[in-house]
């Protein structure tokens, strides 16, 4: 029988994690929340299998990537279409900059707290993107997978995931570039 | 760089260096969202819910080794099912025909008016329908096995639709 003492201390190291990659992937903190509650019933289900496997962290994110694409599909009809129209949503028009996150030699606490702001800014223009940007686009970034990788995983052309990308991240360099 | 899309074609895994590419600098400098307090909890009774909760786990969910051993099993029964089957339509056959006897020994016995209709039934089992019966006993046990295989398919592709090759 499972132990659930055990499967709580599972839970505590890797929540952070798993709900890292959920909400990006899906821009949404409720439903990263269910999908991240599925996987670790996922892990439950068989716990005495994954939890001594050396590769449960990356287990876990590509469970979580997948249970996070399965979501999405349920709207692929719409994903689609959207993908096929100029949005407004594309261009946001924002002027503001992020400032470079690397740390500065000397930061001040309010070069901190501004710091803070923007990459809360980039944070929530990066869910504000559509759902076929933001996907490819966090996929690419964040958990550096190839574009072919991306296509494959996701189910659309390579052509298509490039596309998606760089305009995902034109519309994000906006908010970095004019700081530069 | 430019809007042409192409710029994107041509941004390799190597170009998400932080020296080249300050976005993906900026989106790796962003601090990792922290999971909500209200998600251990959630998952913690739905753990111990599971955990109560009777039944047997989908035949994808069991561990390796249960999988191996429930495979074996259907092997063997629909083997052994295979290699008896003579016997058991003989053993059937003389049953069937004995009872059929009986009963129109009996019949003949008390209703003499029977014995034509038990006749014309011993003749129909004979010619029509005790030599289709292996062949639909077959059909239902092939049709059994096939319904089994399948559910197995499809509940493994529905794991594996949620899931992906992680659940491997």
């Amino acid at each position: 029988m499972t132990d659930l003492t055990r499967f709580e201390a599972l839970v505590l190291e890797y929540q952070d994690m798993v709900f890292a990659v959920a909400v990006r992937l899906l821009g949404n903190a409720s439903e990263a929340e269910d999908v991240s509650q599925t996987v670790f019933l996922k892990v439950f289900e068989r716990f005495d299998e994954v939890a001594a496997s050396p590769a449960l962290a990356g287990w876990l994110k590509t469970v979580t990537t997948n249970a996070c694409l399965n979501h999405l599909s349920r709207y692929r009809s719409r994903w689609r279409l959207f993908s096929e129209l100029p949005r407004e949503r594309d261009n946001p028009g924002r002027t503001e900059s992020v400032i470079d996150a690397l740390p500065s030699s000397t930061p001040s606490v309010e070069d901190e707290v501004v710091r803070a702001e923007r990459q809360a800014q980039l944070e929530a223009a990066l869910r504000a993107l559509p759902d076929h940007q933001r996907v490819p686009l966090v996929l690419f970034h964040f958990e550096e997978q190839s574009y072919q990788e991306i296509a494959d995983l996701i189910g659309v052309s390579l052509a298509k995931v490039k596309t998606d990308i760089h305009r995902g991240r034109e519309s994000l360099r906006r908010l970095v570039s004019s700081d530069e | 760089m430019t809007n042409d899309p192409r710029d994107a074609r041509d941004l390799s895994a190597a170009a998400r260096s932080a020296e080249v590419d300050p976005l993906h600098r900026a989106l790796k400098a962003l601090p990792a969202p922290r999971a909500p307090r209200t998600l251990l909890p959630r998952v913690l009774v739905d753990a111990e819910a599971r955990r109560r909760q009777p039944g047997i786990a989908p035949w994808f969910a069991w561990s390796i080794e249960w999988r191996l051993t429930a495979a074996a099993a259907v092997v063997l029964v629909v083997g052994s099912l295979w290699f008896a089957w003579p016997a058991i339509t003989l053993v059937g056959t003389l049953v069937l025909d004995r009872v059929a006897g009986a009963v129109e020994a009996r019949a003949v016995a008390t209703v003499p008016g029977i014995a034509a209709l038990a006749h014309l039934a011993t003749l129909a089992w004979e010619m029509v329908v005790q030599p289709a019966l292996g062949y639909v006993l077959v059909w239902m046990v092939v049709m059994c096995a096939i319904s089994v295989a399948i559910g197995a398919a499809f509940s493994a592709a529905l794991g594996r639709a949620a899931f992906g090759e992680a659940t491997q």
